[in-house]
């Protein structure tokens, strides 16, 4: 069981905005980091640092080693090899570097779906891949509340479908396995937007069996600038560069070279090292707390924060209203007050939450809502964290209440 | 930040919003949008004898956005056209009366970034009368 101690893990956790205790529920943008993945990145950059797989002396020896035990440890959490997971910056970056590599294979006038409801990164490079690549772009429709029409999917023609696992705005989970199922028989390929699942629940891509699964490692308690894209062997084996230079390369000739066809040959460049390797402190960290142990506790926070948030009269919930569906967020508006103004208002009680559109355009317009607020959680929030937000929610009514936005 | 929603001025402003309206018979009107966050503010205008006789605006926003139009529109009905463009930043701010953090002063001048582009309008369609 996740017990309240565990706060004191998040040294961020401690500090004070203003003369408040900060309530971080702005976990969906990003999460904290537990004291060890601080200390992590700190014992790199101070004993270990050099430059990759380019040196014999022991510095450089210990960083790669140190470099490809990370992508062991971060392959391993989420049950593939490490020669299928790719590094990146972050969820944005996975996407971007599937869309103009890969779909590069598909054959001209194949169709790739996404849903309504994606995050920005994984839409508008599917938007601009498909239109350079002279590909079909669809979009399955969803209902007010979020949820998916698989029977569109299904009695769709499509070779390729990108679909985010919880979204980000609605909090709902996707039935990924389902879709993975119907693109089975469609011989489709699945691209997943892992970003808000990853800290969220437990994972094996191999098991999940969809084809591509990306993460940003600052979103499950790492350090910003590293993330990971799980590629299939297969597809990895038959798919373009991305980025070239230095480190994914075979052999170089004047007129031609070739690449690595593992996750390596999209290491251009000097990689982020230390991040990588602050990554797999934090997903050690995951493992030792327990994802399934996080799942529950989060959970059972995220409902009592739903219901909580239902009876607060003039509170408009967004997403599914089957909370077992839901994970990790909610989406909200207070009647009469916009949703900065809440931000505003809450952030004067130690409470960080968003508000804004969320990179999530498309589906606040199909809801007719020009903005919404946003509270997320993370292992580190319990119920009390949950009343803190409700009081400022009922103080927020009462200070701007009745204002007509 | 907690103090801003302290602010009677302010708060007087958004529960007692003036000149808050669509114009249906503007003869002049303009949009802008916060790029930062999505507020949306329309302003519209009658214009006689060189005066704005009457401006009012309307929009979708924070409170800050909203009550600092609210503010400004209330001092300008009936002014010159040609004292629109002497309206400064600075002056919006002090009006406003409040220290604002960064992001919040964008709110904050959402308006004049909409009296300028009304001004804009405005100079262009006197230059077309003139030719
Ligand atoms: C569902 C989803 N996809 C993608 C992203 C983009 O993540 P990043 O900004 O780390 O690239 C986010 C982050 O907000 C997200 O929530």
């Amino acid at each position: 069981m996740i017990t309240k101690s565990i706060k004191k893990d998040f040294p961020i956790l401690s500090r004070k905005v203003g003369k408040k205790q900060l309530v971080y529920l702005d976990n969906s943008a990003t999460t904290q980091s537990p004291k060890v993945v601080i200390d992590s990145l700190t014992d790199f950059y101070t004993n270990h640092r050099a430059n990759v797989h380019r040196g014999i002396h022991m510095l450089s020896e210990e960083s790669t080693v140190m470099y490809e035990q990370s992508r062991k440890t971060i392959a391993h959490f989420f049950g593939v090899t490490p020669s299928e997971m790719v590094f990146v910056r972050n969820t944005t970056e996975a996407s971007n570097l599937v869309a103009f590599t890969f779909l590069q294979t598909l054959k001209k006038g194949s169709t790739v779906m996404i849903s309504e409801f994606e995050h920005h990164s994984n839409l508008i490079p599917w938007q601009i891949a498909c239109k350079q690549l002279k590909l079909n772009f669809k979009t399955a429709p969803v209902n007010s509340e979020g949820e998916l029409d698989l029977n569109f999917i299904k009695n769709s023609d499509f070779s390729f479908i990108a679909i985010n696992h919880i979204s980000n705005f609605l909090g709902n989970i996707n039935p990924v396995h389902k879709i993975i199922e119907i693109a089975k028989e469609k011989k489709a390929y699945v691209y997943i937007d892992g970003a808000q699942a990853v800290a969220r629940v437990p994972l094996n891509f191999k098991k999940l069996d969809c084809d591509f699964y990306s993460f940003s490692g600052h979103k499950i308690y790492g350090p910003f600038g590293i993330g990971g894209l799980y590629v299939k062997k297969q597809i990895l084996e038959s798919m373009p560069p991305f980025m070239t230079g230095g480190g994914m390369i075979v052999d170089v000739g004047i007129k031609k070279s070739s690449f690595l066809k593992d996750s390596e040959g999209y290491d251009a460049g000097t990689p982020n090292v230390g991040g990588s390797i602050a990554l797999a402190s934090a997903l050690d960290y995951v493992t030792q707390v327990g994802i399934k142990e996080i799942a529950k506790h989060e959970h059972a926070v995220l409902t009592y924060m739903y219901e909580s948030l239902l009876k607060v009269s003039g509170v408009e919930i967004y997403g599914t209203k089957k909370v077992s569906n839901r994970a990790g967020l909610v989406s909200f508006n207070l009647k009469g007050v916009h949703s900065h103004d809440l931000a505003s208002i809450l952030d004067g009680e130690g409470i960080a939450i968003r508000s804004g559109t969320h990179c999530v355009i498309p589906m606040h317009k199909k809801l007719n809502i020009s903005s919404s607020a946003r509270a997320s959680l993370a292992l580190y929030n319990f119920k009390e964290d949950v009343d803190v937000l409700i009081e400022g929610v009922k103080k927020s009514k009462k200070i701007l209440g009745g204002y007509n936005v | 930040m907690s103090d801003l929603y302290a602010r009677e001025n302010m708060l007087d402003h958004i529960k007692n919003p003036r000149n808050r309206g669509k114009m249906v018979n503007a003869d002049i009107k303009t949009k802008v949008v916060n790029r930062h966050c999505g507020d949306i503010l329309s302003l519209y205008a009658n214009i006689e004898a060189g005066k704005i006789k009457k401006i009012t605006f309307d929009g979708d926003g924070c409170a800050v956005a909203m009550s600092s139009a609210s503010m400004i529109l209330e001092d300008i009905q009936g002014i010159d056209l040609k004292n629109l463009s002497k309206v400064t930043k600075k002056q919006v701010l002090k009006n406003f009366g409040q220290d604002l953090t960064p992001s919040r002063q964008n709110c904050a001048l959402l308006v004049l970034e909409g009296l300028q582009q009304l001004n804009k309008k405005l100079n262009k369609n006197a230059k077309k009368d003139e030719e």
